[in-house]
This record gives structure tokens, C-alpha cells and sequence, in this order.
């Protein structure tokens, strides 16, 4: 009978709905246990202090975004060879995305660009070549060098003095940037002579300023300074506690402080949301604060200088 | 309603009737089915979702009040610590000449986990007495500090001051804590004067953090964090990313709530926010729960539900099923036995299943089928009887007796030279059987049977040598009516055998055709009469009256009428004994040309 087919048909479109119903339960049920991303971070040498407030900002994302980051520095930052072991151990592992502070930006880029696998890359702190393929999540280097500088010369308040700058790694892009903005900075000051540029400071010439390029170029002057008993004016970078200690304590005369908290945060969000495919910002700039002695403890140097997890 | 909407409406209908019972019934059912499932599913999803809500509002009431307690014991034995310090120690003390340290480190050791740092200093920021440390850093600049300043503004009160970095002491282990200052203005005596003073208690921002971080790891519940008393956050989850703008929070807003429950839109999220403040410090807290959290907890409950309305519209599809085929199905055996009986077939039996009514509907086809088969079976057996009836009729004319005696007469006739005579018998027997006949139809014209009856008679007067007399009283209209054959004859032969038989030449055979509102035939004779109970029995079958004759009696004509013209007809007898008998023939009137127009039968 046609009427019996049309109930069989029927009966077959109710089955029909129920497993199509089912199947959107299963989907819909699916996406709530959303699975964890799997994102490694592979920063620069491994330092006691420098990376306590960047790994702050990771975890911080990684608890909002559901990823677990697995988080490594290398022993030898001056090599890059140990990175990009790590890089491609990490690529070989199918991590969803990985998070890279470059030890040696030329190479690491080539390993990068070398890599077979679609693994969603993020750069932070450091800068590649400009139409890198990479999104990157950083402060403004060469803007950060050209404050510091403005700060030297204004505490410098035309005195004859000398400076000697420590880059810790010239083979990091983001040190070389910064050292631009802050040459560029004292191009009009007269009254400042560097007197050289060095990695090491042992086998120079004795100045009146030290400007470290980086958070542990920065400690390392100061420790270098503490131990020889020198009067020597240390500026630099980065907010390990070490380095606010002796602010505080008046050896070092002013810092750029990058946010790296947010740089963590953000480089986590970057990545997630490349994994899931959405848009994301090819270049995300972070802040950073310009601190001295006087403006070490307002308010809002604060917050950003010292990590509030303790 | 739309035009569209009526063009659908027709469409279904017109769908719906031309399916069958079942499928209307199933495909109503399992309409009605979903849509009452849903609707109980809204209804209580809905009424859940709300359930829901005030359990969960209620639950985080609960916890954030006993954050609020944990947060003011805290706070009040941060004061206990201050109070005790002050009225225990620096009351009693000449600050000039004792040393603080010693009650301060006591304190200090018994309140370790809460506490950074305690300390007091005179009014112009000089440190009189500080434990753990007692080395102030050299840039400190204490009497610029924030809770230096307010606890010299408001010289009563007790003053906690925001989260900040302590900034004090020179801690050569680098460390920097993050603390709430409780600071306040203490009497102090120097050489027996007295002075001012602030004393510094330092609590652990930790504490507070580990507080809210308990609550803030359940997440089903939201967000919990905390404000102070201008709106300034003091403890946020995200509060880094707070701090350095990524995120924003309604905190503004929410210091201007007072205890309870809100419903609020902030950055196009709903959310239910609940309040409560701390005492003393006019700290609040806040608990955020957004509104999709609401949906979430339901969610689960949400597939669970649908699964059942699946599964219920699916077995409901089933029943539905089951009773609309009980219900079609002794329609559609019904149907199908009428179609059955339609095509012929009288024979099957009819179903009697199903409900009250249908029952009664199979009942009344299955008696209208057995009348039908009675009709049919009457119909047959009419038809075999006027059959047996005709040849009968047709036989009683050929009776070989009145042949054989006609015959024999005629050969008498011809012996004795009487030729004149021959010839007329001969030429009505010739008559006779001519009309007997007629072409083999059983109707012909009442002036045909007359004239048939005449010729018999006139046989017969010649046979009986004139032993009676007939007359004839016909009115001509009469003749033009029809009537069946043979009829007449019989009842001529019974009134000659039995009527005329013992009268000798008074006999008179009257035969008289008239009409009134119908066409009457009859004969009478004035012979002897028959008993009137043996008149009862001659229009009866099986009677015992005995034949003679032609064999086929008065009964055959009688029956024959009948089946042509039905019972309101027939033979009619009247009968005096030693009077007569009079043989009534009444039949409708009908013309004989309508019915030989219509083939004669």
C-alpha cells in the first residue's frame, strides 16, 4: 500500500532527525570538552629572573585558554644550534603551536621557514626581517633604545661623561634595535662619548655609564660594578628584581621595563587563536614603561614592574 | 490568514483526504505528539534554567559570604595585632630609653604567615622600632608615603590602605613584597612628653590572594574579586591584565551597589552580579556570574532532555502507530469486504472486529448481505418455478387425453361424414394451439386468451354435444390490456368437468371480462359448487384436492399470475354449493402494447 510506505517513510525521517539530533548532541557535547592546546614556549638562556613575569603572562593564558605550555630555555644563549634542536623536537612532537624568544634571529628564522609543518608560529620579543611569516608579539624595540637614550642624555645634563654599551647578544634583532634607537637618541649629545660596545666588559676601557642592552646585560653591569666598587651610572633593561633592587639602591639610573606579562598573555592568545584559525595580528605591540629612581614606586610603574603572584 | 497560508491550507487538506485513516490518524497523532513534547520541554527547560539560576545566585551568596567573614577575621585580627602592640607595648614604653623590638618580634613570629613587615615610626618618618627588618632604605621617604599621610588625617581610625609595593625596608635578598598597609596614630613617650606616632602593620597581599584564588578556582561559579571602598580594585583574577588594559571590569559601577544581587549588562554580556560588603573597610566584594554560565549549567541538562523528547516521539511514533492501525484496521476489513461483495461475491465473510460502531457498521452489511442473498436466491427460484410454471401451462395444452379425444372426435366426424364439422374443430384446435404458442411469450393480449378460451370451448361444446351453454360477456376495452397466457383455458376445463359434468344441458359457462381499477377475467358456471373448506384449499400448494383433467390446476394459473404481477394479483373463487363457482382471474392494468414495446415479457 502506498499509505504503509509513506509511514515507513516517515517512521525513517523520525529515526532520521533523532541521529541527526544525536550527532549535533555528540558535536555540541564535543566542543564543551573542548580538548587542551598543547603550546611550547621556547625562550633565550636560561636566567633566574628574566623569564619569572613572561612565564607569569603564559600561564595566566594558558589557564584562560584552556592550553598547557610546556615552557624551556636553552643553556647557551649565544648558540643558536641548541634552539633549533628545540624548535624541531618540538615540531616533531605535533605541539598545536609554538612560542619562540629567537637566540639568534637570522637562524632561527631559516629553521623556521625550513619547517614542513603548518605548526601556527609565534615570535615574541624579538623582531625578524619586515614580511616575516610569522605573527609576533613584542614591544617597540627601536622605540624603547631611542627612550632610554632620551632619559641618559637628560641625566647627563650636558656633563662630559663616557659610556660603554654591553649587548649580551648582537644576534638578537630586538638587541640590535634597541642599541639603533639608542645611538640614534645620543646622535645630538655632544657631551657623551661611547667609548666602545661590547658582549663583555672585562677587557674594556673603564667608563662612567654602562648601558645594557638587555635584562641580563643590564644585571650583569650592575654586578660587575657592585664587585669592583666602581661609581658607575648602569642603564638598562628589564624589571628582574635584581635590577629594581639596585635602583632602589641608586646604582642603576633608569629602565625600560617591557610589559611581559602581556607579552606572555598575549603570545598565548595569538597563538590559540591561529590554532582555532581566526584572525590574527600579524604584529601585537606591548608597552613598556621608562622608570627611574623617583618614579620606581607610583602607582602604575607598580603594576608592571613587580609581578603581583609571588 | 494569507493567501499563501490558505493555498497551503487547501494543499493539506486536500493531502490529508486523500490518505487513509491510518496515515491521517499516525501523522495527526505524531504531529500533536512533538508539539506537546516540546512545549513541556520549553516549559521545563525554562523553569529549570530559572531553578538554576537562584540555586547557583544562592550558592555563590553563600561562599562569598564566607569569604567575607574569613576577610573580616582577618582583618580584625590584623587590628588585634596593631591594638595589642600599641595599648601592650608602646603605651608602656618610653621610646626614648626601651626598645620595641622585643614584643614586636613576638608578635611578629605568632602572626608570621599574614604579616610582611611591623613597624612604628615618630611623626616626622623616623623609624623608632620594625621587625623582621629594621634597616629603612635610604630613598624611602616615609612621611610621603600613602598610609603615612591618611593615618595623620584621620588620627582616630584605623586606615587599610590599597595593595602597593612595600617600600621600605632594605631586604638585600632583592624581594619585593606586594602588602595592605593597616596604619594608624599611636601616642608615643619620649623622656615623659608625649608625641605622635604612626605604627605600620603590613599584611601579607598574599593572604588575601590565596583567599579569592580558593574561590575563583571553582569557575562554574563565576568570578569573585574585590574592591575597595573609591572602587579601586584590590584583588581581581585578571587582574595583571586589568592593570595593563587588555580587560576591562565594571568596577566603578559596582561600588555603588549595596548588598545583593544585580542583574547587569557590561561589554554586551549579561551577568548577574552579587555584592557584599566587608565591615569596617567599606571593601566590597564583588561575584560576577556571566549569564551564558546560567545556560551552560543547563546545557547538560539540555541534551538530557532532548534525548528523552527523542525517544518519547519516537516510542509516541509507535503507539501512535499501534492504535491508529486498531483503529483503521476493522475499517479497512470493512472496506475491503465491501469492495468484495461490490465485485460480486456475496459469499465471504464480513469482519465484525474493531470498536463499538464499527461493529455495528459490519453488522449491518453482513445482515444487508444476507438479504441480499435471500433476494437473490427468491429471485432464482421464481425464475425456476415460472419456468416449471410455463411449461406447465404449456403442457396442460398439449394434454394428450383432450388431443387424443379431440382427435377421435374429428375422426368420428369425418367417419360419419360430417365435414363441415371437421373442418370448424379442426380449425380451432389449429387456433388453439397457435395462440397456445405465440411465438413462445408467456404475455399476450386479453383478447388473444379470449379468443384461445373461445376456441377451447368450442371444442369442447362440439365434444360434449352441446351438454351446456357459454356465454361471453366481454367488454372490448378489456381487450387491449395483457395478460399471461393460458389462464383461461384451466378454468374453463374445471367449470366443464366439474360444473357441468351432472347437469344435463341446464349448464351455462359464463365468461365475463370487465374492468374497474383493474382488468377482471371470470368464469362462472352454475354447476355445484365446491365446500367452502375445499375452496380455502385450491389456492393453497400441496393441496389435497384431487386433480383431474388437464393435471395442471386452477394453483398453476394462480402462481403464475402472481410471479408475473406479484401477490396483489391472481385467481380469486367464490363458490355456493348447489349455486355455482365463480373463478375470478384479476390482473393490473397494463396495456398490452407498453409491454410489447418493451420485448413482450
Amino acid at each position: 500500500m502506498n499509505d504503509k510506505k509513506e509511514i515507513r517513510n516517515i517512521l525513517l525521517l523520525v529515526f532520521v532527525i533523532i541521529i541527526v539530533g544525536a550527532l549535533i548532541i555528540a558535536k555540541f557535547y564535543g566542543n564543551n570538552q573542548k580538548e587542551r592546546y598543547n603550546i611550547s614556549v621556547i625562550a633565550g638562556e636560561a636566567h633566574a629572573e628574566r623569564w619569572v613575569v613572561l612565564q607569569q603572562g603564559l600561564e595566566k593564558a594558558g589557564n584562560d585558554y584552556n592550553a598547557q605550555i610546556n615552557f624551556y630555555t636553552v643553556v647557551n644563549g649565544k648558540d643558536a644550534r641548541e634552539q633549533k634542536d628545540l624548535i624541531n623536537r618540538e615540531l616533531e612532537k605535533k605541539v598545536d603551536a609554538i612560542i619562540v624568544c629567537a637566540v639568534d634571529s637570522q637562524e632561527i628564522q631559516e629553521v623556521l621557514q625550513k619547517s614542513e609543518r603548518r605548526t601556527p608560529v609565534i615570535l615574541i620579543e624579538t623582531d625578524l626581517k619586515p614580511g616575516h611569516l610569522y605573527s609576533q608579539v613584542s614591544p617597540d624595540n627601536y622605540e624603547m633604545g631611542y627612550h632610554l637614550g632620551e632619559e641618559f642624555v637628560r641625566q647627563q645634563e650636558g656633563k662630559e661623561t663616557t659610556a660603554g654599551i654591553l649587548i649580551d647578544n648582537d644576534k638578537i634583532a630586538a638587541q640590535q634595535e634597541r642599541l639603533k634607537g639608542f645611538e640614534e637618541a645620543l646622535a645630538s649629545a655632544k657631551n657623551i662619548t661611547i667609548k666602545w660596545r661590547a658582549s663583555d666588559y672585562q677587557s674594556n676601557e673603564r667608563v662612567d655609564n654602562i648601558i645594557g642592552m638587555d635584562c641580563v646585560g643590564t644585571q650583569n653591569a650592575t654586578e660587575i660594578s657592585k664587585v669592583n666598587n666602581e661609581k658607575i651610572s648602569i642603564y638598562g633593561f628589564g624589571n628582574a628584581e635584581a635590577n629594581i633592587y639596585y635602583m632602589d639602591k641608586g646604582i642603576i639610573k633608569a629602565l625600560v621595563v617591557p610589559n611581559d606579562f602581556n607579552m606572555g598573555y598575549l603570545s598565548v592568545q595569538n597563538a590559540v587563536q591561529a590554532v582555532e584559525k581566526d584572525m590574527v595580528y600579524k604584529n601585537t605591540i606591548v608597552e613598556y614603561i621608562v622608570v627611574t629612581g623617583d618614579t620606581l614606586h607610583n602607582e602604575e610603574n607598580q603594576r608592571i614592574i613587580f609581578p603581583l603572584v609571588q | 490568514m494569507t493567501e499563501k497560508g490558505r493555498t497551503f491550507y487547501e494543499r493539506a487538506k486536500r493531502y490529508i483526504g486523500r490518505k487513509s485513516i491510518q496515515f491521517t490518524l499516525e501523522l495527526s497523532f505524531t504531529i500533536v505528539a512533538i508539539i506537546c513534547m516540546t512545549l513541556i520541554a520549553v516549559t521545563l527547560q525554562k523553569k529549570f534554567e530559572i531553578e538554576m539560576r537562584e540555586t547557583k545566585i544562592e550558592s555563590t551568596e553563600q561562599v562569598i559570604d564566607q569569604v567575607r567573614l574569613n576577610l573580616e577575621n582577618y582583618l580584625r585580627s590584623m587590628m588585634r595585632i596593631s591594638d595589642a602592640m600599641y595599648y601592650a607595648t608602646i603605651k608602656s614604653k618610653d621610646i626614648s630609653t626601651d626598645s620595641l623590638e622585643t614584643e614586636m618580634n613576638l608578635l611578629y613570629e605568632a602572626n608570621k604567615d599574614n604579616l610582611v613587615s611591623v613597624a612604628c615610626f615618630d611623626i616626622e618618618g623616623n623609624l623608632l622600632g620594625a621587625t623582621p627588618i629594621d634597616a629603612v632604605k635610604q630613598n624611602a621617604n616615609i612621611a610621603y608615603q600613602n598610609w603615612f599621610v591618611t593615618a595623620n588625617e584621620e588620627l582616630e581610625n584605623f586606615h587599610f590602605s590599597l595593595p602597593h609595593v612595600q617600600n621600605l625596608f632594605d631586604d638585600s635578598s632583592h624581594r619585593y613584597y606586594w602588602v595592605i598597609s593597616l596604619s594608624r596614630i599611636v601616642e608615643l613617650t619620649s623622656k615623659g612628653n608625649n608625641q605622635r606616632g604612626v605604627l605600620l602593620v603590613d599584611m601579607n597581599y598574599s593572604t588575601i590572594e590565596q583567599q579569592f584564588k580558593k574561590v575563583n578556582a571553582n569557575t562554574s561559579l563565576g568570578y569573585t574579586y574585590l574592591l575597595g571602598k573609591n572602587g579601586e580594585i584590590i584583588y581581581h583574577p585578571k587582574q595583571e591584565l586589568i592593570y595593563s588594559g587588555l580587560l576591562q571590569e565594571n568596577n566603578l559601577e559596582a561600588m555603588n551597589y549595596s548588598d545583593g544581587s544585580y542583574q547587569e549588562t557590561f561589554q554586551g554580556e549579561k551577568r548577574v552580579v552579587i555584592v557584599k560588603t566587608i565591615g569596617y573597610t567599606g571593601w566590597k566584594i564583588v561575584s560576577v556570574i556571566p549569564n551564558t554560565f546560567f545556560q551552560m549549567a543547563v546545557s547538560g541538562i539540555q541534551i538530557f532532555a532532548l534525548f528523552i523528547i527523542m525517544l518519547s516521539v519516537c516510542i509516541l511514533a509507535f503507539i501512535n502507530q499501534f492504535v491508529s492501525r486498531q483503529i483503521a484496521k476493522p475499517i479497512k476489513n470493512l472496506e475491503d469486504s465491501v469492495r468484495e461483495i461490490e465485485s460480486g461475491n456475496l459469499d465471504i465473510q464480513i469482519n465484525e472486529g474493531g470498536s463499538y460502531e464499527i461493529q455495528e457498521l459490519g453488522r449491518t452489511i453482513k445482515s444487508m448481505v444476507s438479504q441480499m442473498r435471500e433476494l437473490m436466491d427468491d429471485i432464482v427460484k421464481e425464475q425456476e418455478q415460472k419456468r416449471k410454471m410455463e411449461l406447465g401451462a404449456l403442457q396442460s395444452q398439449i394434454n394428450p387425453h383432450f388431443l387424443y379425444n379431440t382427435l377421435d372426435t374429428i375422426v368420428w366426424m369425418i367417419e360419419t361424414e360430417r365435414y363441415e364439422e371437421a373442418i370448424t374443430i379442426v380449425t380451432q384446435l389449429a387456433s388453439l394451439f397457435r395462440i397456445s404458442l405465440s411465438k413462445g411469450k408467456t404475455i399476450i393480449s386479453v383478447k388473444d386468451e379470449i379468443s384461445h378460451a373461445q376456441n377451447y370451448m368450442n371444442i369442447q361444446k362440439i365434444r360434449y354435444k352441446n351438454k351446456f351453454e357459454v356465454r361471453y360477456d366481454i367488454d372490448e376495452e378489456v381487450c387491449k390490456y395483457a395478460t399471461v397466457k393460458l389462464i383461461i383455458q384451466p378454468l374453463l376445463e374445471n367449470a366443464i368437468y366439474y360444473g357441468m359434468e351432472f347437469m344435463d344441458g341446464e349448464g351455462i359457462i359464463t365468461l365475463r371480462a370487465y374492468m374497474e381499477d383493474r382488468v377482471y377475467i371470470e368464469v362462472a358456471d352454475n354447476g355445484l359448487g365446491i365446500p367452502k373448506e375445499n375452496v380455502e384449499q385450491l389456492l393453497v400448494e400441496n393441496n389435497q384436492v384431487q386433480k383431474r383433467g388437464s393435471g395442471v390446476g386452477i394453483l398453476n394459473v394462480h402462481q403464475r399470475i402472481q410471479l408475473r404481477f406479484g401477490e396483489a394479483y391472481g385467481l380469486e373463487i367464490e363458490s355456493e354449493p348447489d349455486e355455482g363457482t365463480c373463478a375470478r382471474i384479476c390482473l393490473p392494468k397494463i396495456l398490452y402494447e407498453d409491454l410489447k414495446d418493451k420485448g413482450g415479457e
